[in-house]
């Protein structure tokens, strides 16, 4: 059997780097490349067609649960798996309804990544025992029908979800146009839309709900 | 200097300085372990994960290098690196954080490191402050200098912190930090030996670490 190759996509290059040297110790991975923002991700993703990306949520430009969206979406072969901090079943949820198949805390070992990555290769799930336990519990409350509408996933598209995390890391539309080769006529259309559909009326409320839903860190 | 651990390897007799390694998270002082001691000049003696078990680590390994997070559960990094002068004398303490905040990076020179590096920085730059660190040199990351750079010419702050009251030198040593030069090209540029470029970026750290926290325009 082949190696199996790995994507790995953390904003940390100092991690990411070293991160990439124990993987390169086992004989059985091959890192193929590496994102420090979800974009770079997304890009990288779709050139070379990983087995498995190893996702961080937290990144600027694009977090990792959107980029885990997108590419779940357009290469349904390739696995992902997030390597996070956040101990958080809201996060956790939100992400594995993404696409994602593994949820793995930056407190495992680094043995336990090697696992993770393995068993998601396989096709598996794998989730840190403690974040296991609180999904676990979300889903009961979801199948109970328990879920407050406050969190319900809002209904952006993946364009308009993209352009609300650059509105709360306080790029200008102009900023936004350009890095996303569209118009600012454009931008300021989906900021309005936005700004309707969630029901926010100031870039303030805008970033308030950016960092109670995780988009950015507060 | 304190004993370092002494190798019989190849290369016949070397010395590793020796690192304890303080983050919350186990994939990093995993991470950090290998790396560091891949680099071959260093040995990790101990791994603590929080502000208590770094100070505990410190009083029995004895490093002659801390290698800490700025941010640690239930003590925090920089109260660790205040307290750890009662304890141990005072091992040399590199502070790497996510946290690129001046303010933060005020206080933690404060509190006694003598070098700070961003997550985000690559490992060169991180080898780089290591060996700045352990032969007794301060150290900023680009990225961290940049902070400080936007910092200290930003409006009330730059004007008790800027141009005014940081002498020109020191300012064109931040913009080459900034930029990620080594402390032989800054030298080479501005025409100053070794020491002198230490000699500035210890003075300018200091100015940052007595400002007071009321300067800060966003407090």
């Amino acid at each position: 059997m082949g190696k199996i190759r790995v994507l790995l996509a953390d904003d940390h290059t100092i991690l990411r780097q070293g991160l990439r040297k124990i993987l390169e110790a086992d004989p059985a991975f091959e890192v193929v490349g590496e994102a420090s923002d979800g974009r770079e991700a997304v890009k990288k993703a779709e050139a070379l067609k990983p087995d498995v990306v190893v996702m961080d949520i937290s990144m600027p430009i694009m977090n990792g649960i959107e980029a885990t969206r997108q590419i779940a979406k357009s290469l349904p072969k390739t696995k992902i798996l997030v390597l996070t901090v956040h101990e958080d079943d809201q996060m956790a949820m939100e992400i594995l309804n993404a696409g994602a198949t593994g949820y793995l805390l930056k407190d495992a070992a680094s043995e336990e990544l090697i696992a993770a990555i393995r068993a998601v290769h396989r096709g598996d799930s794998y989730l840190s025992p403690s974040i296991a336990k609180r999904v676990i519990a979300q889903y009961l409350d979801f199948a109970r029908g328990k879920v407050s509408p406050e969190e319900k996933p809002s209904d952006l598209t993946a364009r308009e979800r993209e352009i609300l995390q650059l509105i709360a890391e306080g790029y200008s539309n102009k900023e936004i146009a350009q890095m996303l080769y569209i118009s600012e006529k454009t931008v300021k259309t989906h900021r309005e839309n936005i700004m309707r559909k969630l029901d926010l009326h100031s870039v303030a409320e805008l970033v308030r709900y950016a960092i109670r839903r995780g988009i950015i860190q507060g | 200097m304190r004993e370092s651990v002494i190798l019989r390897g190849e290369g016949g007799v070397r010395a590793r300085w020796r690192i304890v390694v303080a983050d919350a998270h186990r994939l990093w002082r995993h991470t950090l372990r290998k790396v560091l001691e891949g680099f071959g000049a260093y040995c990790v003696v101990g791994e603590a994960a929080s502000g208590e078990a770094l100070l505990e680590q410190a009083e029995r390994a004895r490093p002659d290098l801390i290698l800490t997070d700025a941010i640690l559960p239930v003590l925090d990094g920089i109260e660790t690196l205040k307290r750890l002068r009662d304890v141990v004398p005072v091992p040399r303490a590199l502070v790497l954080s996510e946290i690129e905040d001046p303010e933060v990076v005020r206080e933690a020179f404060a509190a006694g490191a003598i070098g700070y590096i961003s997550k985000c920085e690559d490992l060169a730059v991180l080898r780089r402050a290591l060996g700045a660190v352990c032969r007794g040199f301060s150290f900023l990351s680009p990225r961290v200098a940049r902070g400080i750079l936007e910092f200290a010419q930003e409006g009330a702050v730059g004007r008790r912190f800027g141009r005014k009251s940081i002498p020109l030198v020191e300012l064109e040593l931040l913009r080459f930090l900034a930029k990620g030069w080594s402390d032989k090209g800054i030298a080479a540029a501005l025409g100053l030996g070794l020491e002198a470029v230490n000699y500035y970026r210890l003075d300018l750290l200091r100015r940052l670490s007595q400002m007071t926290p009321t300067s800060n325009p966003r407090l």
